[in-house]
């Protein structure tokens, strides 16, 4: 095995032009499909945090867990007659004027706001019922995108607010500002109106459940991942460029295992004379492959790991959290896996053809 | 050796080698391929995020708003500069804007005086019939991507609107259903406010004049931006310039492993025939013109290859726009190959592929004739 294996591995290693050609094109389908596997990945994990205990009370056909919906005080008076002894408001919107100068802004009502959504305080005091007016929460992202600290100032519609904390979610929430309810309502001329109202889910009302005044129930998160589904057909797309380039990269490798198991046949006809067996050829086209394969794919995946990594973060609009899961290692190994046997397949379908005598009458 | 003796040289010594010619061609058309599917989504990319609009488009919305979803102007405000407005020549046409899920897709909804649809939207009616009441049109791209069709019925907002027919727009493909004026304004109970107002100024009349005019009305007290149509499509647009430099990028990389399928073509071939090639450079066949032939011989290869991945490319997006069509901010993104697209492509992958082959060639065709025999 060992023999065979060295000797065309050797063979590779002196056309290490062609090996390094192809090696070269095993790394874009594989870095391509790990970097859209990470911005997959990166999307679920942000975009697609339904809040199962919990409800949204939105106007209906809005954006409202991001903006677009306004409700009046009294949506709060009709959800208590319904039983909900406490619907907490939250006003979602987006200041500024142009998509790099926006803000995701999210009013909170300052005693419950802690029980929506998880957060790590990363620097600072959290927003609390003493806090002074325009202070202003911010997501680690935002942060980092802006350059800002605890104590500078974040401006809103104009308006100066003081960084209080910097928090973390993990989700797309880490691109967002949050003020307190009366701040924004100041800040969005609201008046008393809010977004939106949440409330458990375990009440009269269910997900899909309209009510008088064109208002609609739904699961909270599910419009945030609605919207991070609308980037698949882009993902799709790409899908079909990455499978194109593999069967191009399939073929080049057959290609070059071929003609370099054709010129060596007659090496390969005279170990089996010598008693190795008929697995020999396809041990030797497996070492070639797996010579330009393995590193090929390795290559794919830091390529994957860095400049994939950088182009998510423009494409995406808003910061993604994007690390390998082992799940995409695993595809992508596969992936790496089909490009070799396939690659070997056509060759040794080829190499099969011939008996022994002809094979050694090839001189 | 005329050319038509090369070129049958060529042919010939392709046909000699079919299977492995075959094989090199379809990695020479898939690469094409690749890059043709990528260029034609970075096109459509650019196309919308260049989106121009006609000189004479003015939009009037609320200063500091990022959606004019969010925009609000009291129609007050607009009945006081209308006078003034329509005594320049220029049209006025106040609209509703929001951005809905109507029967679980994303689109916009588009309220405006159905008089100026033709003139000032610049709609022309692609199939049945403009709306009366209770209806509404839907644009191409709404219609193929969501499937709604003639005749279908609507909810949006609570009542029920039959589609009268499809609209095609010039400009962005937003999946839009448009209704009248009338109509939104019962429907969201405001017919005393609107999100935009386009203004179409007189043909001869100085657009930047008028624009600058209308947003230094005193009465609009500097709270609106009056702007022309492409700034706002620029503004709206911005989301996918991240999307266009990275699909251009790639396209870019694509058609550059054009050198890597040329330069395994070309090698491998040269490898096997070290010996024929000797017999040709003792035969009188120059450096030079051993080069030429291999170029010409790639020349042959990457064309076919080309004019194959471009019918296959063709038939690919054109099915891709069927069935999964893409989808970005409620905007259809049709991906098509262009002429102009093929036009730089191959020449692009011409110089690639002569790159490719010059290196593979330039090292073997070093060696001395007795070097090659042997």
């Amino acid at each position: 095995v060992t023999t065979v294996m060295v000797m065309g591995i050797r063979e590779m290693a002196r056309r290490w032009r062609l090996a390094l050609a192809c090696l070269l094109l095993v790394t874009v389908p594989v870095g391509l499909f790990l970097s859209l596997r990470l911005f997959l990945s990166g999307m679920r994990a942000e975009y697609s945090r339904i809040s199962p205990g919990l409800l949204v009370v939105q106007t209906s056909d809005s954006m409202g867990e991001i903006y677009g919906s306004r409700l009046s005080p009294q949506t709060d008076l009709q959800l208590r007659q319904l039983g909900y002894e406490d619907p907490i408001p939250a006003i979602q919107d987006i200041a500024g004027t142009t998509i790099t100068n926006s803000v995701l802004l999210r009013g909170v009502d300052l005693l419950q706001y802690p029980a929506l959504d998880e957060f790590q305080v990363l620097a600072g005091q959290q927003l609390e019922l003493s806090s002074q007016p325009r202070s202003a929460m911010i997501g680690y992202r935002l942060a980092e995108a802006r350059g800002l600290a605890v104590g500078n100032l974040i401006s809103l519609r104009g308006r100066d607010f003081t960084v209080t904390a910097i928090f973390k979610t993990g989700a797309y929430l880490d691109n967002q500002a949050w003020i307190s309810l009366a701040d924004a309502q100041a800040l969005f001329n609201y008046q008393q109106d809010v977004s939106v109202y949440i409330i458990p889910d375990d009440g009269p009302l269910r997900a899909g459940d309209t009510l008088p005044g064109g208002l609609v129930i739904s699961q909270r998160g599910e419009m945030i991942r609605q919207i991070g589904e609308e980037y698949l057909s882009v993902v799709n797309f790409m899908g079909w460029v990455v499978q194109i380039m593999t069967v191009a990269t399939v073929a080049m490798l057959a290609n070059i295992l071929w003609r370099l198991a054709w010129q060596q046949r007659r090496e390969l006809s005279l170990l089996r004379s010598l008693g190795f067996g008929a697995w020999t050829p396809g041990l030797y086209l497996a070492a070639q492959a797996l010579a330009i394969v393995l590193p090929g794919s390795l290559l794919g995946v830091l390529i994957a790991q860095t400049v994939g990594k950088e182009v998510i973060q423009h494409i995406a609009g808003f910061g993604l959290d994007t690390r390998f899961e082992p799940s995409a290692l695993l595809s992508a190994g596969a992936l790496s896996l089909a490009i070799l046997l396939l690659g070997i397949a056509v060759p040794l379908a080829w190499f099969r053809r011939f008996d022994l005598a002809e094979l050694l009458r090839s001189e | 050796m005329n050319l038509a003796q090369t070129l049958w040289m060529v042919l010939s010594d392709l046909w000699a080698d079919r299977s492995r010619t075959a094989l090199s061609l379809l990695t020479l058309t898939l690469m094409s391929m690749g890059y043709m599917l990528l260029a034609g989504f970075a096109e459509s990319m650019r196309l919308f995020s260049e989106q121009a609009a006609g000189r004479r488009d003015l939009v009037m919305v609320e200063r500091g708003v990022l959606d004019p979803m969010n925009s609000k102007i009291e129609a007050t405000l607009i009945e006081g500069i209308r006078p003034w407005v329509e005594g320049e020549g220029a049209r006025i046409s106040p609209c509703q804007f929001r951005h809905m899920r109507i029967e679980g897709q994303l689109v916009q909804l588009r309220g405006c005086p159905l008089e100026d649809w033709q003139a000032v939207h610049h709609l022309q009616l692609a199939q049945g019939a403009w709306p009366a009441s209770g209806e509404v049109a839907i644009t191409e791209g709404a219609s193929r991507s969501t499937g709604w069709e003639i005749g279908d019925h609507l909810v949006i907002y609570g009542t029920s609107f039959t589609v009268s027919g499809t609209v095609r727009a010039s400009g962005i493909k937003f999946l839009a259903v448009w209704m009248s004026l009338e109509d939104s304004g019962r429907l969201f109970g405001a017919t005393d406010r609107y999100q935009v107002v386009m203004i179409q100024a007189a043909p001869k009349t100085d657009s930047e004049q008028l624009r600058a005019a209308i947003e230094s009305q005193p009465s609009l007290a500097g709270l609106f931006d009056v702007m022309f149509l492409e700034a706002l499509f620029n503004r709206y647009t911005e989301v996918v310039r991240g999307l266009l430099g990275a699909s251009q990028t790639l396209a870019l990389a694509a058609i550059t492993l054009i050198v890597l399928g040329s330069y395994q073509a070309t090698r491998l071939s040269l490898e096997e025939r070290s010996r024929s090639v000797a017999i040709l450079r003792v035969t009188g066949f120059s450096e030079g013109q051993l080069h030429s032939v291999l170029q010409l011989r790639s020349l042959w290869m990457l064309t076919l290859a080309f004019l194959v991945g471009a019918i296959l490319a063709t038939g690919l997006l054109g099915y891709a726009n069927h069935v999964t069509p893409l989808q970005v901010q409620s905007v259809q993104l049709d991906v098509r190959l262009t002429l102009p697209l093929l036009l730089l492509g191959y020449p692009l992958s011409l110089v690639c592929a002569a790159l490719g082959t010059w290196i593979s060639a330039r090292s073997l065709l070093k060696q001395t004739v007795a070097e090659a025999l042997r």
